[in-house]
């Protein structure tokens, strides 16, 4: 898929820095975010902490990343599966009636509802990683790409 | 595919040894592994994340003393009916005011969990040790751990969760009201 190469880069930093902004709250407060987690009552108990510590790690580092055009592919393609897991996750809170934080990214009690507008929301951004996966070149890093073609 | 794999084991190390890193640092860490505690419901001993029951404020290193501290505490049908006979207390239904207007326990007033700064001013009038039960539907809802820990926050010092909830209260036929008063 082409996409002219200043849209691909605007793209790729607006969806990274999405993902970094939307680690912060989940980063600062851990406990509260175990709690959004919880509410959907989807994972084994066992697993809050871990989940509640290691997801707000993979947001903020693949984000950094991405903005950074290191792995921009790959890091894309993971914030692509997690939004289309968060996604599924608020589906079938929706699906039971559960009006619950979404644990998106504010985690205060006037933060995102689990609705079916957060579905629509997540389903754009899953887009926007999807578009940003798609256009960036397999081989090295995007900008490298770019550049090789600028100079062909 | 090598490559890709590669880059994946790149960002996976990447995001352990932050979090490794975030867990020796972090003022508001909280432990790895999922601590459990023991809560007293209706239908017996019911065995829970320990953050769930602790003050949100309080994560981290000083669980186990938030913990000893029991406020915001369970209290179970019988003790919270108790609690209404003898009108110790004030009764707090933590649902919405829909949920509220369509059946609640008599006389209990309704604080939605996400509404509490609206009451603020009302509660202020309370003195801080008043025994205030609070409840929702029942044990699958969260909303009166939420209200409780937020009172707890206000610094009200007897605050209780109602675990049974609404859903128990009616099963064993105690006082309801079905207006939008209490």
């Amino acid at each position: 898929m082409r996409l002219n190469p200043v849209i691909r880069h605007i793209l790729r930093i607006l969806l990274g820095g999405l993902f970094i902004y939307a680690s912060l709250d989940s980063l600062w407060r851990p406990a509260l975010f175990t709690r959004a987690i919880y509410n959907y009552h989807l994972l084994p108990d066992i697993f809050l902490h871990p989940a509640a510590i290691l997801l707000p790690w993979v947001e903020m580092i693949t984000g950094i990343m991405l903005i950074a055009n290191i792995f921009p592919r790959t890091n894309a393609g993971i914030q692509a599966v997690l939004l289309m897991v968060f996604t599924i996750a608020v589906s079938i809170a929706v699906a039971r009636g559960l009006d619950i934080n979404c644990g998106c990214f504010s985690l205060d009690e006037n933060g995102t509802r689990t609705t079916v507008w957060k579905i629509g929301e997540n389903l754009l951004m899953i887009v926007l990683a999807v578009v940003v996966f798609y256009t960036t070149p397999t081989t090295g890093s995007g900008l490298s790409q770019s550049k090789l073609q600028e100079h062909r | 595919m090598r490559r890709t794999i590669a880059e994946l084991t790149v960002i996976a190390s990447l995001v352990i040894v932050a979090a490794v890193v975030s867990q020796l640092f972090f003022p508001n860490r909280i432990p790895f592994f999922t601590r459990f505690t023991t809560i007293q419901a209706d239908n017996g001993p019911v065995k829970i994340p320990a953050l769930l029951v602790n003050s949100v404020d309080k994560s981290g290193a000083n669980d186990s003393a938030s913990l000893a501290e029991e406020n915001p505490a369970a209290i179970s049908t019988d003790e919270t009916y108790a609690a209404f006979i003898e009108k110790r207390g004030i009764l707090i239904d933590a649902r919405d005011s829909e949920e509220y207007g369509r059946g609640h326990i008599q006389g209990a007033w309704n604080i939605p969990y996400t509404d509490l700064l609206n009451h603020a001013e009302v509660l202020d009038t309370l003195p801080s040790d008043t025994l205030m039960i609070v409840y929702c539907d029942g044990e699958e809802c969260l909303a009166s751990m939420e209200l409780a820990n937020q009172l707890v926050a206000m610094g009200f010092s007897r605050v209780r969760y109602f675990f049974g909830g609404w859903n128990s209260w009616q099963n064993n036929q105690y006082p309801i009201s079905r207006t939008g008063e209490p």
